[in-house]
Formats: C-alpha cells, structure tokens, sequence
C-alpha cells in the first residue's frame, strides 16, 4: 500500500515538473527568439579556427537580433563537402572560400556582389591584388579578410647550434641550398638526427617560372623546362643532396618536426603561426621570404567569404559578410587563427602586436609577390594529378620530366572534359 | 470440405506472407532497385550535379564505358584510356588476397575458441570486439601501428635490426601495410563467428567414430571438420569476394588518400572520387556499373563451382 503510495506521489511529482518545463521552455522561445531570419555559416573546422568564428557570430547576433546565424565548422576535405552540399541542395548562405574560389564561381555557386562590396573593393585601403583573386568575369563573388603564404620558418637554436648564419630575404636557391647542406653536414657530424630543410611539393615552382597551366587556363604547362627543373630541384633536395627527408627518413608530420626541433627550415605557411606561438615556445624560431629563383614568386592563397547564389537571404547573408571582413574583425580573426588582414592598415596593426616570430613583417613583405593556385574549375582533380605525379619522381619510379609530360596529357584531358560539361567546349 | 477449409487456410498464409514481404519488398525497391536503376542511367550521361540542374544532364551513349575500358593505339602501342581503371581494379584484386588469410586465421581462431576451457566466454568476447569497434577508429590506430618512426611495427622489427619500410608511403609497402590491418581486423570478425557455429553442429558421434578408427587431431580435422565446415567456408569466401570488390574505401580514405600514387586505391575510392571530388557522375556511375557487373560475374563462377562442390559433401 505504501508502495502504491510513493509510486503515485512520484508520478505526480514527475508530471507536475513536466508541465513546468514545458510552459518555461515555451515562455523562453517567446521571450528571446525574434529572430525573423536564420542562416547558416560554413567554415573550414580548425582548433584555432572555430572558437573565434563561434564568437564572432554571436557578437554578429548580438548586434544584429533579427539575424540568426548558424556556424557550421566542416572538418576534413572542405570544399568537396561543400561542393555535395552544393549538389544535394542543402548548402549554407554563407561559406568561406579560399584557394578553390574558381572551381565554384564557374559553377555559378556565388552571389555577384559587386555592387555591395564597391567601396571596398575599389579602396586604395585593401591589398587590392588579393581582392581580385576573387573576381570572375570581372564581376566580385567574394571578398577576402585574411590573406595566407608561404614563407621559410627557422629553427634559430639549431643554425646557431651548426654556426650557420641565419639566412637573409635576398638569399637565393643557391645560397638556400649550401645553408641546407652545412646544416646537413653539422647534424651529421655531430650524430644528431634531422636538421633537414623541409621544401614541400610544387612549393618553388613559381621561382623558377613554372605554372600549373597557362594564363588562359586552357591547357597545362607542368610540362615546362621551367617547371620540370622546379619538381627536379626538390627531387634533388631530397634524394641527391639529401638536404630534405626523403621517404626513408620517415618524417610525415613537417610541422610536427620542426616543433619538435628536428626541423632547421621548414616551407610555413601564416596558418601555422597560432599553432607554433601555442606549441613550440621553447624554440626560438623566425620567419624568413623563401629563396629567389629565375624571379622571387611565393605561394599564396586567402581567406575570404563568399554568399551562395540560390540563397533566400541575400541580404541578410551579406549583412554577415560585411561583418565578417570588417577590419575590426579581420584583427580579430587574423590574429587567433593565423592570416594577414587584407586591410593594409589592419595588417600593420597585426604585425605590430604579434611578438614572435620577431620579423613578422616579412609576410607583409611577401604580399607583391604572391601567386595564388589557379582559378581553374576542375583544381582538385588537376592537384590530384599533380600530387601522383611529384609522388612519382620522389619514388623514383618515374623522371621529373617524364612525369610532367605524362601529369600534362592528363591534365590537359580533365580541361577539355571539364569544359565540355560546363558546356565551355570550343 | 476440408479441402475448402484447406483451400482458404492456404489463401489467408499467402496474404499474410504477402503482408510481411510487402515492406521489406517497398524498402528494397526505394533504396536497392531505383538507385541501381538509376546509376545504369546516369551511366550513359555525363553531368556535374554542382554546375547543371538535372534538367541539363548530357547522354553520351556508351562514351564512358568506351573511355574506362578502351584502349588507343598510339605509336608506344596499345595504351589504356583510362590507365586508372585497370590499376586501380589490380590494387582491388590485390587486396582480395587477404581473403584466404584471414579466413585460415578466423578458422584457426574459431578451433581454439571451441574447446571446452574455463572463461572461454570471455575469449570469444575479446576477439570478436575489434569487429564492433569503429572502423575509422580502427583506421587511425593501425596509422600510428605503421609509422616508420615510432610505429609498433618497425619498433619491434628495429629491436631485430631490422630497418622496417615507410609502410603507408611507399609504393611498394602500403598495401601489404594495408593487407595487415586488414587481417588483424577481419579474422576475428564475422567469419570466425560462422566458423564457430559451424563447428558446433558437427556431430561429436562421427569424431568418436573417426577416433575408434584410430584417427588423429589432423585426420580428425581433414575428414570431418573440414568437410563439414565446407557449406560455411563457401558462404564467407562468397560474401568476401563480394565485399571485396566493394570494399578498400574506407581504409583508402582514412589512412593514405588512395597514395602514394594511386597504391591503395581501389575501385570503390575511384567512384567515389569520381563522384563526390571531381562530380563526374556519369563516369563514377559506368565505374559502378562495371563493378556490378564484375562482382555478379566472379559470384557467379563462384556459385556455379563452389556450390556444386558443397552440394556434394
């Protein structure tokens, strides 16, 4: 009977706290949702990344209480996923866009906001060049906040270590190359394993005058002499002058060897600036423009935002977009998740807080010389092949040149079916 | 009468069966049938789903087949026209190689698992658990298994001065680095459960007999459990082909992205990226369409000779 009695007690009990939930989460909806419009935001998900967009977006919902923004951090291969998104209707209002912008625009993915975005765009304020990477057809689908390359990261203990000098921003490949060896020649006398210059794949294409494909993106031109003797130079680091690891050397991680201080110079990228501050501050590291070839040419790339074509809130998404590459944020965003504001006073303002590395400035010096991966609409593919091509001399399994020759064939055939489907064919 | 009665006892069973079948029948032809009906279609076109709504969807004929299994002449001789294909249905075959290891092993496994020891439950248990562990999980643990530098692997060939290989960046070591996880992870899966079953329906009066003949554990095992173990052998060599051919995307995509150069690429990852990285959808569905067409073929054989070989027994 007394256990008929609190069974009951309990029910009601349960009940009662249900109905109150209830009628709270209902006055609650009431009281803060009034919200007239909901979109989504899709980034590319990284530690350093994520924290300071969530926040960014709250402080864009804070300020703007009809607008609702969804983040949506994608982990892994980005822009494939989005691409499905794309395909499966389901994609977000607003995205971030970097190195593939060409392989969306050319499939209408983006909103022309040329006319929004004008001031800006036309402003002396902006790196201009890195604006118009994000222009097709001479109409804007995008605009940058944050501008990324590549420069050479050192392990100044290490070239003190090895009494090597640090190396200069007029250095060249020539001088790059005796640094690497004596450093090399150090590690190997004194027993220690690594001080290896770690280059990176396609990474001095562009000191040597080699091009992916050529201006008109019409056809390949790995091909080249000039490319051929870029993917041979880094073959040469690494098998010949054995400079750089080799696949029997077993260094997977570049970044994680130089963090660990095995690494003496490694091909860095802005993004990686945030991680090393946090992760390596026992080593004393500097930044350094990479060596000059036939021209002094860098990898760039950029952070940018773009509004998805078919959105059902235009306005609303550019409204974000606006907030988004403000240079109040661009400060903000550039400094936790690693990138060069596109707004040049901005960018001093940024290299002036950052501490380490000590010459931070040089990847604002590097800013003339950028050049962006093409704008091609079948890039990935194209890297693809790229990447089973390098991976081919590396191995030894085939020559640098007849690798580029095999890797341009190909690459030329994915153009021309690209553009047969897009309807482009001549 | 009781034939009426018989007659609508009869009716009613097949209205009941027909009820049961019926939403399986449904779920089957809405996400089996119509896809597969679909991709034979969308094998004849060419479309890039991000680009062109549907209605822009191109047919081109035979075109992708002509392009995945045909051959050019050119001055160097008869050249694939999409080399890919053919290495990458290699690396799938290759691959299929661990089938009779880890079957061997999952037999192996399943002997020992069917003796009559104390807390053998718990052994059954540990053997099977890495089959319902994560397979990415998995995945990433056989990464950190085969790393040249610190890699259990290599450590313990290192500890025999052995240099142990780049395991999953080297052309000619990644599948076989690939094939270890592979075995590890299949043999106490699913096969040595059928095997175990299996075992325990052998009839313990035909080992008495065989032991009375004076039989030992090898006659034993070769007269008697391996003739009964035969029906359960050719349903798991079967399922493994099939899922064979299927199979390699996962472990292509978590560990080495189908490298280095195209090594651990199987036909599975070739449709995928096809599909969902370059969005030719018209050609990842021919490849599809020929891997169908592989896996019923090679079933079939399969079916024909080894099932005869189990009707036999």
């Amino acid at each position: 009977m007394i256990g008929i009695y609190i069974k009951a007690r309990c029910l009601i009990w349960l009940c009662t706290t249900f109905i109150v939930l209830c009628i709270c989460s209902g006055c609650s909806r009431q009281g803060t949702t009034a919200y007239t419009t909901e979109i989504t935001y899709a980034f590319p998900s990284a530690a350093t990344r994520d924290p300071v967009i969530k926040a960014a977006l709250d402080e864009f919902t804070r300020t703007h209480p009809t607008i609702k923004v969804t983040p949506l951090p994608i982990a892994g291969d980005y822009y494939s996923k989005l691409m499905v998104m794309i395909a499966g209707n389901t994609a977000p209002d607003v995205m971030w866009m970097g190195q593939s912008f060409g392989e969306f625009a050319q499939r209408n993915a983006f909103l022309d906001i040329s006319k929004e975005m004008q001031a800006e765009a036309d402003s002396q304020k902006y790196f201009s060049r890195v604006i118009d990477w994000y222009r097709f057809d001479e109409k804007l689908y995008g605009f940058p906040y944050g501008i990324d390359c590549l420069l050479t990261f050192y392990n100044k203990d290490i070239f003190r270590k090895a009494d090597v000098p640090f190396p200069q921003n007029d250095w060249n490949l020539d001088q790059y190359l005796s640094i690497a060896q004596r450093l090399q020649h150090s590690a190997v006398a004194k027993n220690i394993p690594g001080f290896y210059a770690v280059g990176g794949e396609g990474v001095f294409a562009g000191v040597f005058d080699g091009h992916i494909l050529s201006q008109d993106l019409s056809h390949s031109t790995v091909n080249s002499p000039q490319y051929i003797k870029s993917v041979q130079f880094n073959e040469d680091l690494k098998n010949k002058y054995q400079v750089s690891p080799g696949l029997a050397s077993g260094v997977v991680d570049k970044n994680q060897a130089f963090r660990l201080g095995t690494v003496a110079m490694v091909t860095g990228a802005t993004w990686d600036i945030p991680i090393l501050q946090r992760d390596a501050k026992d080593i004393d590291w500097d930044v350094v423009l990479p060596p000059r070839g036939v021209k002094r040419a860098i990898w760039g790339s950029s952070s940018g935002i773009c509004v998805f074509s078919r959105t059902a809130h235009p306005k609303q998404s550019i409204e974000l977009l606006k907030y988004l590459v403000s240079p109040k944020m661009q400060l903000k965003i550039c400094r936790l998740s690693g990138c060069i504001p596109t707004n040049r006073q901005v960018a001093q303002q940024w290299a002036e807080d950052i501490k380490t590395p000590e010459h931070i400035e040089n990847f604002i010096k590097a800013i003339p010389y950028l050049e962006p991966s093409p704008r091609a609409v079948a890039l990935s593919e194209i890297k693809s092949k790229m990447q089973r091509a390098t991976e081919r001399v590396m191995m030894g399994r085939a020559t640098a040149e007849d690798a580029m020759n095999n890797a341009a064939e190909q690459i030329d055939r994915v153009i021309k079916r690209q553009n047969r489907l897009l309807g482009k064919e001549e | 009468m009781k034939k009426v009665l018989l007659r609508q006892n009869q009716q009613s069973d097949k209205w009941a069966a027909l009820g049961f079948l019926t939403p399986n029948f449904i779920g089957f032809l809405i996400f089996t049938s119509l896809p597969v009906l679909a991709t034979l279609l969308l094998s004849l076109t060419e479309w890039d789903p991000v680009a062109n709504p549907l209605s822009k969807i191109q047919f081109v004929g035979l075109a992708n087949f002509s392009l995945l299994l045909g051959f050019t002449h050119t001055t160097h001789g008869w050249v694939a026209n999409d080399p890919n294909f053919w290495q990458f249905t290699w690396n799938t075959l290759f691959f299929m190689l661990a089938i009779p290891v880890s079957m061997a092993l999952a037999l192996l496994l399943a002997i020992g698992l069917n003796q009559k020891l104390r807390g053998i439950a718990f052994f059954r248990a540990a053997f099977y658990l890495p089959s319902v562990a994560a397979g990415v999980g998995t995945m990433i643990l056989w990464i950190w298994i085969l790393n040249p530098q610190y890699g259990l692997i290599n450590t313990i060939l290192h500890s025999m001065s052995i240099n142990g290989p780049n395991w999953l960046q080297d052309y000619y070591w990644a599948k076989p680095g690939l094939m270890l996880m592979m075995v590890s992870a299949s043999m106490g899966g699913t096969g040595m459960i059928i095997y175990l079953a299996a075992l325990q329906d052998v009839p313990q009066a035909l080992y008495e007999a065989a032991r009375i003949d004076g039989a030992g554990h090898w006659d034993q095992f070769i007269t008697v459990t391996w003739p009964a173990l035969k029906p359960a052998t050719f349903f798991i060599f079967t399922m493994s082909i099939i899922e064979g051919f299927q199979g390699g995307f996962d472990m292509a995509y978590v560990m080495t992205n189908g490298g280095p150069d195209g090594a651990t690429s199987t036909l599975s990852y070739y449709t995928w990226s096809e599909a969902f990285q370059y969005f030719h959808m018209g050609y990842a569905a021919a490849i599809a369409v020929v891997m169908f067409l592989i896996i019923a073929i090679i079933t079939g054989i399969v079916w024909r000779y080894g099932g005869d070989a189990v009707k036999a027994v």
